[in-house]
């Protein structure tokens, strides 16, 4: 069961209407190394996971990318509700307007839509938490992009944010790699899956 | 305290619990981190509890019905209210 925070994990207050930045920051809304793929990825592992503190990170972690989920919509939202013909044409952003106006979509920067293609779950804690690991080091490289691209600081605040978050992500994803190891036969972690092989 | 600084505090407070739980997961007996997350814990009541009373419910939860039902008439998390 999930409760609803009336809330931000962290603040967005951004003045100045910028749908440039909307165009390329959504692809962290819906994108292929975006929050909600990340939030989806982590929950639905879960189910595969035997050891109990490994599923405890994967829910803890999951749930607070579904914050940034939330977080990063607040972005695009601030950045494109008061935009104008004028700006969504400067900022090239006809095709995304003629299709959603100024609501928010899960879709990458590239334009495609959201894919479950990019929540990898493959059932075997270190196949999975590998992945996790990786995905945390591509949201963190996709969040060095776009602050090399934006100069507003009401967007590099929280931006900003994000991006330690991943890297607190990845050493707890590490941590959660170590223990499940520690429980495997340490000549040959891969002699067996724990997470279908223990039962 | 005006709304945004009162968000403020149970922003901070509620950070804190959710990183140190994060590494809680992995560290269960690291009794530093216990009690920081004790003493945090009573500060993060302290601020909802103060931010519920004065702005309305943060969670459905936190509803008080003598004051009708605020949850569906606050400001939403990304409006920039204040």
């Amino acid at each position: 069961m999930w409760t609803y925070e009336k809330k931000l994990q962290y603040p967005v207050k951004i003045k100045n209407t910028n749908p440039a930045l909307a165009k390329f920051i959504i692809s962290q809304y819906g994108g292929p190394d975006g929050e909600i793929g990340a939030s989806l990825r982590y929950l639905s592992q879960r189910y595969a996971m035997p050891n109990r503190k490994v599923a405890a990170i994967l829910t803890d972690v999951g749930n607070e990318e579904l914050g940034h989920f939330e977080m990063v919509a607040a972005i695009v939202h601030q950045l494109t509700r008061d935009m104008t013909i004028d700006q969504i044409k400067d900022a090239g952003m006809e095709a995304y307007f003629v299709d959603h106006t100024a609501g928010v979509y899960a879709q990458a920067a590239a334009g495609f839509p959201f894919d479950a293609l990019c929540f990898a779950v493959k059932g075997d804690p270190i196949t999975d938490l590998t992945e996790d690991l990786a995905a945390e080091q591509k949201a963190r490289t996709t969040y060095d992009n776009i602050i090399r691209m934006v100069d507003d600081p009401d967007v590099l605040d929280p931006i900003r944010f994000l991006r330690e978050r991943e890297i607190v992500h990845f050493q707890r994803f590490g941590e959660a790699l170590r223990m499940v190891q520690d429980e495997l036969d340490y000549k040959n972690f891969y002699a067996i899956n724990p997470a279908f092989d223990l039962k | 305290m005006n709304r945004e600084q009162a968000m403020k505090q149970v922003q901070m407070y509620s950070f804190a619990l959710y990183d140190t739980g994060l590494f809680l997961d992995t560290h269960p007996t690291n009794q530093a981190a216990l009690v920081f997350y004790e003493e945090t814990q009573k500060k993060y009541v302290e601020a909802v509890a103060f931010y519920e009373e004065s702005f309305g419910p943060l969670t459905m939860g936190g509803t008080d019905t003598e004051k009708g039902w605020a949850w569906a008439c606050t400001p939403w998390p990304w409006e920039m209210e204040d």
